[in-house]
């Protein structure tokens, strides 16, 4: 857990730098955590919830993927010393 | 069919196979055998690349050594840009970003394995779990695209020796 003595931005900040981005229809950002993951390394997990539809497909799931490549993409930016997850739950 | 292909198909069968409200245990095993199916091809692939074929049953041997926590770090390594250090004197040009989307979706299923085998509090959804197969028959997909590259010779080699890869 050393690693998190080392400076990460707040959630405000991430939030910030994660709003710019198009988010799939019926998605929202949900929480922005900074907490140990199952290992108990120092983690930063971003969760979108998404409004299921009854009419849930690949379609669907891969523009949900293609969000978590994009979030990671800003969360890279900031060079965290974290490891870093991204999960989707129905609202 | 090779255990990896099995367990890919079993992920997405189990999250389907209910008709009317799914059963907890049946989406949690989705999940769970969507991160197997990646685990173990991955390892197959490793030890394919790493080990000799004789004598018989030494590939097996070696297949039980690779550890979970040792994969994700490496996968968490794997997914920085720049690479650290250690596998950035092999690789100054980085990785592929297929491979990078191997990676990562390796980690993120890890971590959604962990919740859907320990956590009696994680109720996911069907459509959640669907998530979690889509995404690992998507690392199937990049890893077909990045198999014989020289960077995915050194991943695999780093998902092998995990920590002992320290310099």
């Amino acid at each position: 857990m050393a690693a998190l003595a080392q400076p990460v931005p707040l959630e405000a900040t991430i939030r910030e730098a994660l709003a710019p981005l198009t988010l799939p229809a019926g998605v929202v950002l949900k929480a922005i955590e900074l907490r140990g993951n199952s290992h108990g390394e120092p983690s930063v997990y971003v969760t979108y919830a998404f409004t299921p539809n009854g009419s849930f497909n690949d379609d669907y799931a891969k523009k949900l993927l293609d969000l978590q490549f994009r979030v990671l993409d800003v969360l890279r930016t900031f060079r965290l010393p974290l490891f870093e997850y991204v999960n989707f739950v129905e609202i | 069919m090779p255990l990896a292909d099995d367990l890919l198909i079993q992920a997405r069968m189990l999250a389907t196979v209910d008709t009317g409200i799914p059963l907890q245990a049946n989406l949690r095993r989705a999940i769970s055998s969507a991160y197997y199916a990646l685990f173990h091809l991955l390892i197959a692939e490793a030890v394919d690349l790493i080990v000799p074929k004789k004598p018989v049953g030494l590939a097996s041997k070696v297949a039980r050594t690779f550890a979970h926590g040792e994969m994700d770090r490496v996968c968490n390594d794997f997914t920085k840009s720049p690479l650290p250090e250690k596998f950035a004197a092999i690789l100054p040009q980085g990785v592929p970003a297929e491979l990078q989307k191997v990676a990562i979706y390796f980690s993120q299923l890890q971590d959604a394995r962990h919740l859907a085998d320990y956590d009696t509090a994680f109720n996911p959804t069907r459509d959640e779990a669907l998530i979690r197969v889509a995404s690992a028959e998507s690392a199937f997909s990049a890893w077909r695209t990045i198999q014989r590259t020289e960077e995915a010779t050194v991943f695999l080699t780093a998902l092998a020796f995990g920590a002992r890869w320290s310099k």
